[in-house]
């Protein structure tokens, strides 16, 4: 194929030092010859629910720090920015990036916000789209938009960014993200300990989780649980926190900054699912979880009633009945489940080769949604904003299907 | 030029009552929160149920008719006016339809009062966060237009943080609903782009909000410093130490003695150059060190003294103060430009003293007023708005403290919107391309622009679009 040299051999090398003019090159020679785009991080999420075609761009090499004021707890990076290095610049200066997004230290900070990947232990239960301020992107026509600012509050003009947060790079290549910073706080720890029997299920225990604490509840195939809770603030309050989580635990304890990765990172063969009702049904949903995926581990959310559901390498068999065990999964148990259940597969397994219909059934799961009003009018928005970004349908094709 | 057919139509459906097509009912739609701006709508409508918004939206698209929604117009950009076009008030369409203490959420009609709301849930053990000056009048619909955001969004953040879901009508009539309360979202994020489109994208019927906790224990401080400088360096101080206080607010001299001699007088030092009131809530563990390390900021960086109040009443009384210093500065003079600039926090002591020399340079009395823990600054010129001359030299001060402001990094809104007031910075803070997009999405909700036109994008940028390369592609895919 006939391309622009700099994506030539699978991506922009390191020897390209105007990434972002090679970027908008590449975006705009993709327009004039309607060559789709793959565009790629570190290329860790690029095996989620819906393959992507076309010629891959790599925004990796567009990384660094733009501009870092620690004063303003604002930070600027460019798109291909790691999370490792986002948090080696941020910690020098007594301050961090509040998520801990699932996948690994690599993972870039472009495909946590195009993702709007969410962690196990996201500081106050923070999401993406609380921490963004203001990005810059190439849209589908090859220009340089600017979206929000770098200052924390801003309503001038309509919120582009909330429309990147989470498009899976449908709308454009973002390039370069400002990001609200927190200062560490003086105490800051990840405890953890073997759940009482009983306690996953307890009314009280969603209710007691308040202040700077976020709790994941780890739920092994053994029927072995384990509280994570992420808890900050002066002595004080840290010593209040640890004893809320031990009247859960058998007996409390710290863990280390490798264990605290283990538990956000994400196997290749693995696939996951996530799923989401009323937090007051979250512990139904995690029973439901585990009766309809016996061999996965599930991480619950008892503050957001959500359950993510990994299962490492799965069989064969077990692969290809997927679709239909998640539909019977999602169709929930109304007694049960009143509030209904929303299903959203993030991931296959690297080596698995799903076929475009198996991913479209799969990945038209999602919302338990509200009777009475239909939501085609939400689905027609998707498909005009869709083409009104990206007019050629260049990037991340068929992410969406719209 | 009112249109007799549609009159008839908008009282067949919500009555000859809901309808208001005389002057001297109109006069009072002719300006919303912002004095300085005045146009009057050629019809207001009133429906007092989600299916009459529904129907009305309807005929006014059968009708072509553009027009603008409104809360109870306390908005401070001129956002909500309608000049010579139809005007929606939601206010009648007022129940909390219900509050869900175990998942921590309401659902909502666009015209419950904010501090309505609060009311409703504190028996839960519950409030709805964002708190704007005008909450003892605003709604939430209108919250939901603006990203309404207030003193506590500090740490509990704006609106956008707080809305889960939201049914709306869009302007060409159909129904939907945005986000999902308790489900993953399946597509972009509309209703965060739905959430501070200023009336531009349709109405939302029925507002999901999520509530928080009610902090077990509250400590308020007042500090009070001997030049604004220190003040600013206290805000950074604060910030610094990892702290994130409920609400950081400053007030400088010339707000304090406008609120000193209101009705409102809050028992602030008259003598002070400013004084912060610094806010922290939650847990009670821990509490009372953030207390005392607030108060060290404070006095290390040159405060004269640190009054603290815990008691409710006497807490009532310093918000009282600060939230209605707005209305305090109407013992000034009759009009007020208010502003709404938000700064990198390390910049706020450049950006006072250069807006402290700009007034002086104009020769008018600037009181600044704000949430310094945001940056978001909100510089406001009390003044005669029949005296042309002082008027002039208001304007010309105001359009030179936005460039500063955005000259150093900063926006030109960070809570009240742009509406109209704000439409000539916007060339300012954004290109041409960006200013563009957003009039693609906002086509996106109302191809024929007639919800709320004219406001937040200056109408020649969208024009400007239509004229590019690719926008000319864009048109001829679509036809």
């Amino acid at each position: 194929m006939a391309w622009h040299p700099g994506i030539a051999n699978g991506g922009i090398g390191p020897d390209v030092t105007d990434c972002l003019s090679r970027l908008t090159a590449a975006v705009r020679e993709a327009v004039a010859t309607e060559t789709p785009l793959r565009i790629a991080g570190s290329g860790s999420w690029l095996h989620g629910m819906q393959p992507c075609v076309g010629v891959k761009l790599s925004v990796r090499e567009h990384a660094g720090v733009v501009e870092y004021t620690p004063g303003d707890l604002v930070i600027t990076v460019r798109g291909g920015t790691t999370l490792e290095e986002l948090t080696q610049v941020t910690h020098e200066q007594g301050q961090m990036f509040p998520l801990t997004p699932y996948g690994t230290p690599s993972s870039t900070i472009g495909a946590v916000v195009a993702t709007a990947a969410s962690g196990a232990l996201s500081y106050e239960a923070l999401a993406i789209r609380d921490l963004v301020l203001g990005c810059r992107t190439i849209n589908g026509t090859g220009a340089v938009v600017r979206a929000g600012g770098r200052v924390v509050k801003n309503v001038a003009g309509f919120d582009l960014v909330r429309l990147h947060t989470g498009a899976n790079g449908t709308l454009g290549v973002i390039t370069e993200v400002s990001l609200r910073l927190h200062a560490q706080p003086p105490v800051h720890a990840v405890v953890a300990g073997a759940l009482r029997e009983g306690a996953a299920a307890d009314a009280t225990f969603m209710l007691d989780h308040r202040q700077p604490l976020a709790m994941v509840v780890q739920m092994l195939p053994d029927g072995a649980s384990m509280l994570y809770a992420r808890i900050a603030g002066n002595a004080s309050r840290v010593a209040a926190l640890r004893s809320v989580c031990a009247r859960y635990v058998e007996s409390l304890r710290e863990i280390t900054t490798a264990e605290r990765r283990a538990l956000c990172n994400v196997a290749d063969e693995a696939f996951v699912l996530r799923a989401r009702t009323a937090p007051s049904h979250g512990a139904a949903l995690a029973a439901h979880a585990r009766a309809h995926f016996p061999n996965a581990t599930l991480l619950y959310h008892p503050d957001r009633g959500t359950v993510r559901i990994t299962e490492v390498a799965p069989s064969a068999a077990h692969l290809s009945a997927l679709p239909q065990v998640i539909r019977s999964f999602a169709h929930g148990s109304a007694t049960r489940l009143p509030h209904g259940i929303s299903a959203v597969l993030e991931q296959w397994p690297v080596s698995y080769q799903p076929t475009l219909e198996s991913c479209h059934a799969s990945a038209h799961l999602a919302a338990p949604h509200h009777a009475g009003t239909p939501r085609a009018s939400a689905k027609q928005l998707d498909v005009t904003i869709k083409r009104a970004l990206d007019p050629h349908r260049i990037f991340n094709r068929p992410r969406f299907a719209v | 030029m009112r249109d007799p057919t549609l009159v008839t139509t908008l009282v067949d459906l919500v009555g000859a009552r809901w309808v208001k097509n005389r002057a001297a009912e109109l006069a009072a739609y002719d300006a919303d929160g912002l004095p300085g701006y005045r146009a009057r709508p050629q019809l207001a409508v009133f429906p007092g149920t989600r299916n009459e918004v529904i129907a009305v939206v309807r005929a006014l698209a059968a009708a072509r008719m553009p027009f603008v929604p409104r809360g109870a117009g306390t908005g401070l950009s001129g956002g909500a006016l309608a000049n010579d076009i139809v005007l929606v008030g939601l206010n009648r369409l007022s129940r909390i339809l219900e509050v869900d203490p175990v998942n921590r959420i309401a659902r909502v009609e666009p015209g419950v009062v904010n501090a309505r709301l609060s009311r409703a849930v504190a028996p839960h053990g519950l409030q709805y966060a964002p708190d704007p000056s005008s909450q003892s009048v605003c709604t939430i619909g209108g919250n939901v237009a603006e990203n309404a955001g207030g003193p506590h969004c500090l740490k509990y953040g704006v609106t956008l943080n707080h809305i889960v879901e939201c049914e709306v009508v869009l302007p060409n009539g159909d129904v939907t609903r945005l986000g999902s309360a308790f489900g993953e979202s399946d597509g972009y994020d509309l209703l965060g782009v739905f959430v501070g489109s200023e009336g531009c994208f349709g109405i939302a019927t029925e507002i999901t909000v999520r509530l928080v906790p009610l902090p077990d224990r509250v400590y308020t401080l007042l500090a009070d410093f001997p030049s604004v400088n220190a003040a600013a360096r206290a805000v950074s101080a604060i910030v610094a130490t990892g702290i994130v206080p409920a609400a950081l607010e400053m007030m400088d001299n010339a707000t304090i003695r406008a609120v000193e001699a209101s009705v409102y007088a809050a028992g602030y030092p008259v003598d002070a150059a400013a004084i912060l009131l610094c806010e922290v809530d939650g847990i009670a563990a821990g509490l009372e060190e953030d207390v005392a390390i607030m108060r060290e900021c404070c006095m290390r960086s040159g405060a004269r003294g640190v009054r603290i109040a815990t008691e409710d009443a006497e807490r009532a009384r310093l918000w009282q103060g600060r939230k209605k210093a707005f209305g305090a500065m109407g013992r000034i003079a009759p009009a007020l430009v208010v502003q709404d600039a938000v700064v990198p926090r390390t910049k706020l002591p450049e950006v006072l003293a250069a807006i402290g020399a700009i007034g002086v340079a104009h020769g008018v009395q600037v009181c600044n007023v704000f949430h310094a823990g945001d940056g978001n600054l909100h510089p406001n010129i009390p003044y005669d708005a029949s005296d042309a001359e002082a008027s002039a030299r208001v304007h010309a001060a105001m359009s030179q403290i936005m460039q500063a402001c955005i000259d150093i990094g900063g926006t030109i809104t960070g809570e009240h919107g742009v509406g109209l007031d704000k439409l000539p910075y916007m060339e300012s803070l954004f290109d041409a391309e960006s200013l563009a997009t957003m009039c693609r999405v906002r086509e996106a909700f109302d191809p024929e622009k007639r919800a709320n036109p004219g406001k937040v994008i200056p109408v020649h940028s969208c024009r400007e679009w239509l004229g590019t390369p690719a926008s000319r592609t864009v048109a001829s895919d679509q036809t």
